[in-house]
């Protein structure tokens, strides 16, 4: 069943990369739905996988890899579809927009054009009308004066500009989800603040799309999403709503996680993310768990706390009573 | 005692054709650091954190002003014997070490170029206080995690047992909680080898959880200096406020010689702003200011 207005429906997502004659496992059976007009922040440390999720949705994987499971989009598995159709949807239905705009911006093209060019690929127009759809786009973020920045390369753009003219690239095509990808990777406060305020203006636009937001920035995180969803090790271990999730998360990871935080608490997690070529048996979690038990041995199952999911054993008991087990200050 | 003095440093980037445009990156910059103390530099992407840390660690010569290090004028360099007391921990730890060297020898070549011997028990030593494991040192740059790198670095610049340690955004791309961890360290390492430090970060909490003291660069100008806890309870230039709170107020512009640096942003400019830039001036107790509303032209 279709929840209603899902747009994306990631289903048992399973990645695999094959390294020599070694199988590592990114992707664990991943499911994960992506409803109209919301932001969906997909949170967890550098190598938990966030990122091969992002582009396995594009199908941008390496051929090296190997991928199972389902993402279904308009009723149709993405995963079937041979390269032709896969891209008439990117760009136009699904857009990416890459982190590091230094190495994914071209330096010789001036950004106006660069916004522009999924038009003239996708929907025909000129250059010229490409090109004044371009500063309409860059507008509507709030980029100021949005024509002379559209006669600027790569080179005469600050961090904070760049990261919103790809923005401008991944939603020129009118996509109905987007994908972004750690946007705020080297920026300082400032810049964040201003690139947050045109992502807010995509949020508010009509037919706005649904952002998936991939970011290890929990605080930016938190200014913008409808949904947290918790990556640890290549699985999904909590997808909570967002107030909830900064108030009081379910996993114990994502409670530790957020204490660790400069504006809270700054106390370390204890030990060490896992090698995800090595993962540990049943909840990859428990060898740095405060709450870890006997049970844990076993992978825990994905349990349904008032329309939040949680993968932990602690919550077996309470599927659906109003309150979890644990409090905060244990 | 004081053990780094900047007085009135300025620093300007010629380029362009035979350099005919100059670019200054640091406008008459004065701090100074105590013995065991903890100084903490904020501000935006180009208003001159690095340029200053550079100059402070003589990597650069300063356009115009003075270093003092223990007690030695250090403006024109700094000599082999003084060099060592000095650490520096980079922003990003992949640039600092040689993608070709195990992290083992990276972590000792500071040790063969100031010819120190006991070099084995030295490593021990330092990567247990940096937690790093010991098959990690066999291993090269891109085999490690970023975590794991950045406690290389610090491991290289403590084996020499320095006096003193200039962080220039050690953590800035680090997780949370391996952040957490990374600041936890300096801060203790500090406390057990006597070290004092200058910390540069562009995060509020993380420069008041490392730094007794903080100072606010806008532009190539420190503008607001106060103790840690007095600046964030009582920000006083109206930058410092719209940086500790978050609020967006446009981007930043280049640095200039004439006229306060937040002129264009202000909402409390005077004429007087736009023609002089303001000096910075003791407020309170240990509290300096650069700006009009609080003191007077002269």
């Amino acid at each position: 069943m279709h929840a209603i207005g899902t747009i994306l429906r990631i289903k048992g997502l399973s990645v695999s990369f094959l390294v020599g004659r070694k199988r590592i496992d990114v992707l664990d059976n991943v499911n994960l739905e992506l409803r109209k007009g919301e932001v969906l922040s997909l949170v967890g440390e550098s190598g938990s996988g966030k990122s091969v999720l992002g582009i396995s949705i594009i199908r941008l994987i390496p051929s090296n890899t190997s991928i199972s499971g389902e993402i279904i989009y308009k009723g149709k598995n993405l995963l079937d579809l041979d390269k032709d159709s896969m891209r008439k949807i990117r760009g136009r239905e699904i857009a990416w927009v890459p982190q590091n705009p230094d190495t994914m911006l071209n330096p010789t093209i001036r950004i106006g054009d660069q916004i522009g060019e999924v038009l003239v690929e996708h929907y025909g127009f000129t250059r010229k009308e490409a090109w004044e759809t371009a500063i309409r786009i860059l507008e509507d973020l709030g980029v100021n004066p949005p024509d002379e920045r559209a006669k600027n390369y790569p080179h005469q753009l600050s961090g904070g500009m760049k990261q919103r003219a790809l923005l401008a690239m991944g939603i020129a095509g009118k996509p109905n989800v987007l994908i972004v990808d750690e946007p705020t990777k080297g920026l300082d406060p400032i810049m964040k603040e201003i690139l947050l305020e045109s992502l807010k203006r995509i949020k508010n636009m009509k037919d706005s799309p649904a952002i998936l937001l991939i970011t290890h920035d929990l605080e930016f995180a938190e200014k913008l999403a409808d949904t947290v969803a918790v990556m640890y090790c290549g699985q999904i271990i909590e997808v909570t709503k967002a107030r909830r999730f900064f108030n009081s998360p379910l996993h114990p990871y994502s409670k530790l996680l957020l204490r660790a935080l400069p504006s809270r608490e700054l106390i370390p997690i204890p030990g060490k993310h896992p090698n995800i070529a090595k993962p540990p048996s049943g909840c990859r979690f428990r060898e740095r768990c405060p709450y870890s038990k006997e049970k844990c041995m076993n992978e825990p199952l994905m349990f349904t706390l008032d329309g939040n999911k949680v993968k932990c054993w602690l919550y077996e008991h309470i599927r659906n009573s109003s309150d979890g087990i644990i409090k905060d200050n244990e | 005692m004081k053990i780094l003095e900047g007085i009135s440093l300025t620093k300007v980037y010629r380029s362009g054709w035979i350099g005919g445009r100059k670019i200054p990156a640091l406008i008459d910059v004065t701090i100074s650091l105590e013995k065991g103390g903890s100084l903490s530099i904020i501000g935006e992407s180009g208003a001159g954190k690095t340029t200053l840390a550079k100059v402070l660690l003589g990597i650069t010569t300063p356009t115009k002003g003075r270093v003092i290090f223990n007690g030695k004028d250090v403006t024109r360099g700094i000599p082999r014997n003084l060099r060592r007391l000095i650490g520096y921990i980079p922003q990003h730890p992949e640039s600092a070490l040689d993608p070709r060297w195990k992290l083992y020898d990276s972590i000792i070549e500071s040790l063969r170029i100031h010819r120190i011997e006991k070099r084995r028990e030295q490593v021990k030593k330092i990567i247990e206080r940096v937690s790093l494991d010991e098959d990690v040192l066999q291993r090269r740059p891109h085999e490690v995690s970023g975590g794991e790198l950045q406690r290389a670095v610090i491991a290289s610049s403590l084996i020499i047992e320095p006096i003193l340690l200039i962080c220039d955004e050690p953590t800035s791309m680090l997780d949370a909680s391996t952040q957490a961890d990374i600041l936890r360290l300096i801060r203790s390492i500090k406390e057990d080898m006597n070290l004092s430090y200058l910390f540069i970060s562009h995060n509020v909490d993380v420069a008041s959880f490392m730094g007794d003291r903080i100072g606010v660069m806008l532009a190539g100008r420190l503008i607001e200096l106060a103790p840690s806890r007095e600046l964030l309870r009582n920000p006083l230039h109206p930058y410092t406020e719209v940086f500790i709170n978050r609020k967006s107020v446009g981007a930043g512009e280049s640095t200039k010689l004439r006229g306060c640096p937040f002129y264009d942003r202000c909402p409390h400019r005077m004429p007087i702003c736009k023609k002089k830039a303001p000096k910075l001036e003791k407020l309170g107790e240990g509290h300096y200011i650069a700006c009009y509303r609080y003191h007077s032209e002269d």
